[in-house]
């Protein structure tokens, strides 16, 4: 919870309004609720992602869409973390250090990040390129440690995986999320079986490098 | 006795096609709708669901037809809210759930519904979840354009609604209970919540009878089977669907591949970060089984199914510490006790795992412990009392060693 986080003003902001396609989407999203509220967190995504952040002329549109104060969208802003009053990186590096990828290194892969990017937590390159954070649980701990950039989920990550998806990522090419995705396999028993060898080679890999990295 | 082993809710994850329409109907799907839309009694399916011993398997492991029953029929409208917020850490079950069989949810909804009198239901899916959001929505669809949902279903004169949900657009403030939400719930209407895998297994009930789910599990309380997280220091970490009752040391030993590059086993999560951390001894030494009634006598619970795993190297202060931030991330802060509460365990157990703990700290933990139990709105502040409570007392030598050194006796294994 952002606790004494304040109501970001910015006098010289441009003024926000939705895009046609972004207006219709959030009318069908509103139609689908009996009370039009339940839309404005969808609606605070969906400006995020044309914003590129939730800024205070965002806040008063929306406000005056849903007929609320300005300091009403500001407690559902400041309440979800997924929402941000600040641009972030074109990619933004999400690495989760709750305790299950903790325990599968997720310390030393957030460092390697932070080295490899150049950008600490919780800030954005200068280029506006790659921003990184800290989380809490991704809710895919069986894949960890595991890195949520933008929409897409990583899991298994090593530091030379990080590297690759970075790598390509630079270069503008697209990245396949790797885990729980409808194409990769599942990660019951059977699946666990079949990727074990290769997660035993991933598991030693990252063992060196946290050696390596003292 | 017997366990019988047998998959339910993941049955048809190995098989891609299961998470499109065409794909869940060849492999049976829809089939329990057919059975009791318009053919069964509600109030029937509700005695089924009952007979059946399925309990809750988002945490509190409440018996599901039994929280049914307490709807008031007379009141309407009705709602379903279905949580599919998969928030306690080590848990990563309902999201797999949504993307590889999402169409058995979407039966599990309306036989819910069908049963309650319920005409909407809401998928409350997290904000982080892009991909099972996306195949929720992708199987709704395909659901309507079917007829399997909207009104007259399958020409039974019953309908239900189902849309994705992302709250109802306000900070998340916990509501103080009475009036419960079975009264008073989403939107202010009487409210059924249940969790994505509990609703996941009815399809099977209805299709298979309750005698055979409650042939699944240990003892007619702990019935059916449960999705595993497996997550940690195990060799193959991974989701393992069991059958309720199993020991712990199977389920690792025999199931997970063991202990990774074949360490000794230290301490185990069973059911998400809000259960009681268990020791190996206590693990070992217990046989003990990870069915609900079974950990709760351990003193722990079988909660969301988080099974987290640590071994030797691990450092229980730093795990504690990990823990506690995320309580204090989470508090929604509305009740004074939770939000100072889970600031300052979070700080203390953090210092001390940095080797700044003060020769007080581990009797100031020790007093915040009671305070935060039983004084709030929602049970988040007894969560984070009952996990630092158990690595506290169950490993104070540890915590006491990082104060009398000065720092983690483990060389902070896994630095932040
Ligand atoms: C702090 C807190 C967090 C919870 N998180 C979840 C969650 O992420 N998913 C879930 O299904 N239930 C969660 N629950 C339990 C729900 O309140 C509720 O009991 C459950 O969804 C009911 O469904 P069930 O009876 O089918 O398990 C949480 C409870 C508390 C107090
Ligand atoms: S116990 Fe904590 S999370 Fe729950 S309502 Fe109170 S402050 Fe919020
Ligand atoms: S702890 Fe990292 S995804 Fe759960």
């Amino acid at each position: 919870m952002a606790l004494g986080a304040r109501f970001p003003h910015s006098p010289g902001e441009e003024r926000f309004e939705f895009t046609p396609e972004n207006r219709a989407e959030l009318g069908r999203i509103m139609a689908k609720y009996p009370a039009r509220r339940s839309a404005l967190i969808p609606a605070l995504q969906l400006a995020q992602k044309q914003a590129g952040a939730v800024t205070s002329a965002v806040m008063q549109h929306l406000a005056a869409i849903f007929g609320i104060s300005p300091m009403d969208v500001w407690g559902v802003v400041s309440f979800y973390s997924m929402l941000k009053t600040r641009p972030v990186g074109k990619h933004h590096v999400m690495v989760c250090d709750n305790l299950s990828c903790a325990l599968l290194g997720a310390g030393s892969l957030l460092r390697h990040l932070e080295q490899r990017l150049g950008c600490r937590a919780g800030h954005t390159r200068a280029d506006g390129k790659f921003s990184v954070e800290r989380v809490e649980c991704l809710g895919a701990c069986g894949g960890a440690p595991c890195l949520q950039i933008n929409e897409d989920y990583f899991e298994r990550v090593t530091p030379a995986m990080a590297d690759e998806i970075v790598a390509a990522l630079e270069k503008g090419e697209p990245v396949a999320p790797v885990g729980a995705d409808e194409a990769a396999p599942p990660r019951d028993g059977a699946g666990a079986a079949q990727e074990s060898a290769a997660q035993e080679s991933a598991a030693q890999e990252s063992a060196a490098q946290e050696k390596a990295a003292g | 006795m017997a366990i019988r082993f047998e998959k339910i809710v993941t049955g048809r994850f190995g098989n891609p096609e299961a998470s499109t329409l065409a794909g869940y109907e060849a492999a049976g799907g829809y089939q329990a709708i057919r059975k009791i839309l318009g053919k069964a009694e509600p109030k029937n399916v509700i005695e089924l669901v009952k007979a059946s011993g399925l309990r809750g398997r988002g945490g509190a492991g409440f018996p599901c037809g039994l929280k049914w029953s307490f709807v008031p029929q007379s009141l309407n409208p009705k709602y379903l809210a279905v949580n599919g917020d998969e928030g306690e850490p080590g848990t990563f079950k309902d999201r797999e759930l949504m993307i590889r069989d999402p169409h058995q949810l979407i039966e599990g909804i309306v036989v819910a519904c069908y049963a309650v009198g319920i005409a909407k239901a809401y998928v409350y899916i997290r904000g982080e979840f892009d991909a099972p959001w996306r195949a929720v929505e992708r199987a709704l669809g395909e659901a309507y354009a079917k007829g399997y949902l909207g009104e007259n279903i399958l020409g039974s004169g019953f309908g239900c609604d189902v849309y994705a949900h992302r709250g109802e657009g306000k900070r998340g403030h916990p509501r103080l209970k009475p009036p419960f939400p079975a009264v008073v719930g989403l939107y202010g209407k009487p409210t059924v919540i249940n969790n994505v895998e509990t609703l996941s297994n009815l399809p099977h009930i209805v299709n298979n009878g309750a005698e055979w789910f409650a042939g699944i599990g240990i003892d007619e309380k702990n019935t059916g089977t449960r999705m595993y997280c497996v997550s940690g220091h195990a060799a193959r970490p991974g989701l393992y669907e069991l059958p309720l009752g199993l020991t712990c040391e199977e389920l690792i030993y025999e199931h997970a591949g063991g202990m990774r590059n074949g360490k000794a086993l230290k301490a185990v999560i069973p059911g998400g970060a809000s259960a009681p951390v268990l020791t190996a001894q206590e693990v070992r030494e217990g046989k003990v089984r990870m069915d609900f009634d079974s950990l709760a006598k351990a003193g722990s619970m079988g909660g969301s199914g988080g099974v987290i795993v640590m071994d030797e190297t691990a450092c229980m202060v730093q795990a504690a510490g990990r823990l506690a931030r995320f309580f204090e991330h989470e508090s929604c802060g509305q009740c004074s006790v939770c939000r100072e509460g889970t600031g300052w365990v979070s700080e203390i157990i953090n210092r001390v795992e940095a080797g700044r703990g003060r020769a007080d700290d581990l009797a100031t933990l020790a007093s915040i412990d009671p305070n935060m139990r039983g004084n709030t709105i929602c049970v988040l502040s007894d969560a984070c009392a009952m996990m630092f409570g158990a690595f506290l007392k169950k490993f104070h030598r540890e915590f006491e060693a990082h104060v009398e050194q000065g720092r983690c006796p483990l060389g902070s294994p896994y630095p932040a």
